[in-house]
């Protein structure tokens, strides 16, 4: 099963088959973060438009798992691409060191891979999410004002503050002149939010230029809020130790 | 002299009183360190006929907000109460969701209703507590 193994740092970047892109191509990081919007963003997407599993990421320093799917050994990050898109996507919750680790490493990865740009979906949590019908999606890029994205319907976020793997994925993508965006679409903190991963998935599908349909996942919201109750439990607990409650704070800097 | 030494022993029982304020600070300190540890017992997941939901508290200042994601909750069928401090409660699904249609290690459970008890920060007064639920969300309010 194994095709080929690249080590970038402290990750073994592992292919099962050999696969390539063509232009232009996209990548997408969908981690455990605020309403999950980024884990049941990136599954649905790979489901949905039939991406195939060609890898995965593995490390000494990610704790000693090993994910069974269908009865095959996978890795606890695993990597699904098409042609134009890939996804690199993870149940795991993982501690801030492993994060600034690995998150260089992806970038390094998706610039070897030949991935034109980076984007990162996930939720920012909105104070009376319980009562907002419209959610908007925000924007943050490493290039600035992005006219693609704000015709997607994503406004750019001008104020607050980004806390978790996405935060780094801007920092590091930056620093390396990749381009990157990451998409926040209000949402529940602490409970899973596939009402407003639709929304993401929306503008993400506009920006890419792929055609989505978020209709089964609407259609299947309860369900998935339901199974995804252990794995919100267990991310809400890396919450606190990140300081993600800062996200909530209205910015002071005028 | 021994006025001398009366000073002497003084300054001596100062010093001694002085020492033993510290080392108390210091342990005070120590252990006040150790109970900020974050908590290490592991949570596993329970599943039976009966779930755990998650939920969450806010604090408004005038009031205390409860959150409850109840997803496939049955209409109606929310009961709460109060026990001093604790909140209880209890939803039914709007139908039993089987597990084994995910996984067969939990072939036979089905789930028919979400229960928890929940602490809260302050004692409730029924007639100062509001609820209502939104998709399967539900909220109590709770003015202080």
């Amino acid at each position: 099963m194994l095709h080929n193994e690249e080590w970038i740092g402290n990750f073994r970047f592992i292919e099962y088959k050999e696969w390539n892109l063509e232009k232009p191509s996209t990548l997408v990081i969908g981690f455990p973060d605020t309403g999950l919007v980024g884990v049941i963003g990136t599954s649905y997407l790979a489901n949905k438009l039939g991406l195939e599993e060609v890898g995965g990421i593995d490390s000494p320093y990610l704790p000693p798992i090993a994910v069974i799917h269908k009865g095959v050994l996978r890795t606890p990050i695993r990597i699904f691409s098409s042609n134009r898109i890939g996804v690199i996507y993870t149940e795991l919750t993982l501690g801030a060191d492993i994060i600034t680790a690995l998150i260089p490493a992806i970038i390094d990865y998706a610039r070897i891979k030949r991935f034109e740009q980076i984007i990162g979906l996930t939720g920012i949590a909105k104070p009376n999410r319980l009562d907002a019908s419209e959610l908007i999606t925000y924007y943050v890029s490493t290039i600035g004002k992005t006219e693609i994205v704000e015709k997607a319907g994503a406004r750019m976020l001008e104020n607050g503050v980004l806390i978790g793997p996405y935060a780094l994925l801007l920092k590091e993508a930056a620093r390396r002149r990749v381009p990157a965006f990451v998409l926040l679409t209000e949402s529940f903190l602490e409970f899973p939010d596939p009402e407003a991963t639709a929304a993401g998935l929306t503008t993400l599908s506009r920006i890419v230029g792929i055609e989505l349909d978020v209709g089964e996942l609407l259609q299947q919201a309860e369900i998935i809020r339901f199974k995804a109750r252990d794995l919100m439990r267990r991310a809400t607990q890396s919450f606190s130790q990140m300081g993600k409650d800062l996200e909530y704070s209205v910015p002071l800097h005028m | 002299m021994s006025n001398a030494f009366d000073e002497f022993f003084e300054r001596l029982e100062k010093r001694i009183k002085m020492l033993e304020r510290e080392i108390r600070k210091s342990f005070e300190e120590m252990f006040r360190g150790f109970a900020s540890f974050p908590e290490t017992k592991m949570r596993v997941p329970e599943y039976s006929e009966t779930i755990e939901p998650l939920y969450t508290i806010r604090d408004l200042g005038d009031r205390i907000v409860v959150y409850i994601d109840l997803p496939y909750l049955a209409e109606g069928s929310v009961d709460i109460r109060f026990e001093g401090r604790v909140m209880h409660i209890s939803a039914k699904l709007r139908e039993s969701i089987k597990l084994d249609n995910w996984s067969r290690r939990y072939r036979g459970i089905e789930v028919h209703e979400y229960r928890a008890s929940i602490e809260l920060p302050i004692e409730p007064k029924p007639e100062k507590t509001k609820i209502r639920s939104r998709k399967g969300i539900v909220e109590i309010t709770i003015y202080k």
